[in-house]
């Protein structure tokens, strides 16, 4: 029997939707917590009860964590589901849920924790003998990093110890301007972060993102659901996700899959999580890059290809439920593809373009799934992140789903905000895309690299 | 200022009044737009007399916060203010608990408590009317 009868939806846009779905479709209840901007959306329209926990700024509502805490008592909830971004891998947050009887729909606080800080995430591969790209410690100042350079030659990436989405990254191309790019760097990890700590690494030119889906419960059984490949990348930000990777041999998939799950089994991880590596195509190696202790945005692709719903198998792992899968039982089938469509405007350098959206036609061909928040009238607040959408297909190949795409792309109607569906829609046009000769480098440097971005 | 932001800024603008928000803060680079857009009733404060205000009906007091509300300090105490007492701006009416937190929600006017809309140890959401007072003739009329 579940534990869970009630959730409280701590997040908004499509994940907050999603979430909802999910509970509705396990006969859970949903509560949705949303701020002052967002108490008309979907979100709202859709929970079972909506409680109004802040103004606009996410500071004072979505990442306030007494504030959803207290949301969740007073509603009397038995769990709390996090979604991706603001609190998500906050181990605090997870911690005063559990302090406070709630169930967190996520890892626990100690795993947030290791696998959030990323020299100890490398610590713990290394120590399993899983491959890590060549490196430093911390370097305390930036001749620190001038040393590093000398021992192991340049181009290197210099990254945020508390990191993610690129904040405090920069590639070293030699010791000219490395004093800038430190104080740069460590500033802007010190204002994203609050820890300006940094590390060097070594930088792999010809990679590719490849990272592996895993669930776990608190019975002890750890599956993989296969790879994602995340190479389609603006500023660290993916763009456009498949599964399986395009890239890999059937070998050099089940070694990267075995490395993930030998890494998420050696520290009994729990619940959804993510095990990213670099692929050097050049070497045709695997290097561990970092683990997500969350739901990820491009979860749909994995759920495309292998069947399952990775958002109700949360919830019920956490409820104590033993995974309904062994390993036997996951196979994949065909392609996925997914497109984030942003209100932004590839025009103009990517600016966001908030807005009422006038109108707002998703695509109905089969095997074409839209996750979103949006609707016709849907004013897109300015205060959020700009994800608008993501188009999920599914093809019996690579090249059966690209196609099933442009059409899902081209039948997608939106007006009143822009959008970037042009440039997939070019993307999906590009002899090097269709022919999966690309990197994370790609699509900034050679795609985009003559527009100046 | 380039002429982009200046057209950015205006398409801002008329986002804004498009939208329901009341206040937008945005700080790009060199620019900064604080932009505040004026209730109805904020307008009939700022341009009319003293013999509006006094005319001014019951003002709903609207929680700072979301969290639990209470009108004592704890159960056994007597509550901060009674429906009918008369209280000044700043004085406490009753609180707001978050977790281990407790914010103290002041009268904002002087005048006289007429209503309460919560119930004691009630979940209220943030900008939830939790009571109502009708105000005296005062300089000064703020919101929490």
């Amino acid at each position: 029997m579940n534990k869970i009868k009630s959730v409280l939806v701590a997040n908004r846009g499509e994940i907050a939707v999603r979430v909802i779905r999910a509970c509705q479709e396990l006969g859970i209840e949903a509560i949705a917590v949303v701020s002052d901007a967002d108490k008309v959306s979907l979100p709202a329209r859709m929970a079972d009860r909506v409680l109004c926990i802040g103004p606009a700024q996410a500071n004072k509502s979505y990442l306030d964590i007494s504030t959803i805490v207290t949301a969740a008592l007073g509603a009397g909830v038995d769990a709390i589901h996090p979604g991706y971004g603001f609190l998500a891998e906050r181990p605090d947050f997870a911690e005063t849920c559990v302090k406070h009887g709630l169930i967190f729909i996520g890892p626990n606080a100690l795993h947030i924790r290791q696998m959030g800080d990323k020299l100890l995430a490398r610590e713990i591969a290394e120590g399993l003998n899983i491959p890590v790209i060549p490196g430093s410690c911390l370097v305390r100042d930036f001749s620190e990093a001038v040393k590093f350079g000398e021992k192991t030659g340049y181009p290197l990436l210099l990254k945020a110890a508390a990191g993610g989405g690129g904040r405090g990254m920069k590639i070293l191309q030699g010791p000219e301007g490395l004093k800038f790019l430190f104080g740069e760097a460590s500033a802007e990890a010190g204002a994203a972060f609050g820890d300006n700590r940094l590390y060097v690494e070594r930088y792999v030119p010809n990679a590719r993102h490849i990272e592996v889906q895993i669930l776990g419960d608190c019975h002890g059984n750890i599956i993989h659901l296969f790879e994602r490949d995340c190479s389609l990348q603006r500023r660290y930000q993916k763009i456009l996700e498949e599964a399986p990777s395009a890239a890999l041999t059937s070998r050099q998939r089940s070694e990267v899959c075995e490395a993930a799950l030998f890494i998420a089994r050696q520290i009994r991880y729990e619940n959804a999580g993510t095990v990213e590596f670099i692929f050097d195509q050049d070497e045709a190696r695997f290097y561990f890059l970092e683990m997500n202790t969350r739901i990820q945005v491009e979860h749909p692709v994995t759920e495309m290809i292998t069947g399952l719903d990775l958002i109700k198998e949360q919830i019920l792992i956490a409820g104590g439920s033993p995974l309904r899968y062994s390993q036997a039982d996951i196979t994949t089938r065909g392609h996925s593809l997914e497109c984030r469509i942003n209100a932004e405007s590839p025009e103009r350098k990517f600016c966001p373009s908030p807005g009422r959206i006038t109108q707002w036609q998703t695509p109905g061909d089969p095997i074409v799934r839209v996750d979103s928040h949006c609707y016709e009238g849907y004013v897109v607040p300015p205060f959020y992140d700009s994800l608008l959408a993501k188009i999920i297909v599914h093809g019996e190949d690579r090249r059966e789903a690209i196609e099933r795409m442009q059409k899902a792309l081209a039948r997608f109607l939106i007006s009143g905000v822009e959008t970037t569906i042009p440039l997939h829609r070019r993307i999906l046009m590009d002899d090097a895309y269709r022919a999966a000769r690309i990197n994370t480098c790609w699509l900034e440097n050679v795609f985009l690299g003559d527009e100046k971005i | 200022m380039e002429s982009r932001d200046l057209s950015d800024a205006i398409s801002l603008i008329k986002w804004m009044k498009q939208s329901n928000l009341d206040v937008l803060y945005l700080r790009m680079g060199e620019m900064t737009l604080d932009l505040k857009r004026y209730a109805e009733e904020e307008r009939k404060t700022d341009t009319g007399s003293a013999e509006n205000i006094k005319q001014q009906s019951e003002k709903p007091i609207l929680s700072p916060r979301l969290g639990i509300f209470f009108r004592s300090a704890k159960p056994q105490d007597r509550p901060f203010a009674e429906i009918g007492q008369r209280v000044q701006a700043d004085d406490c009416v009753c609180l707001i608990s978050v977790l281990d937190q407790r914010c103290c929600v002041t009268a904002g006017v002087q005048g006289r408590i007429t209503e309460f809309f919560a119930q004691e140890g009630q979940l209220v959401e943030f900008k939830q009317p939790i009571f109502a007072i009708k105000g005296e003739e005062s300089d000064e009329i703020k919101q929490p």
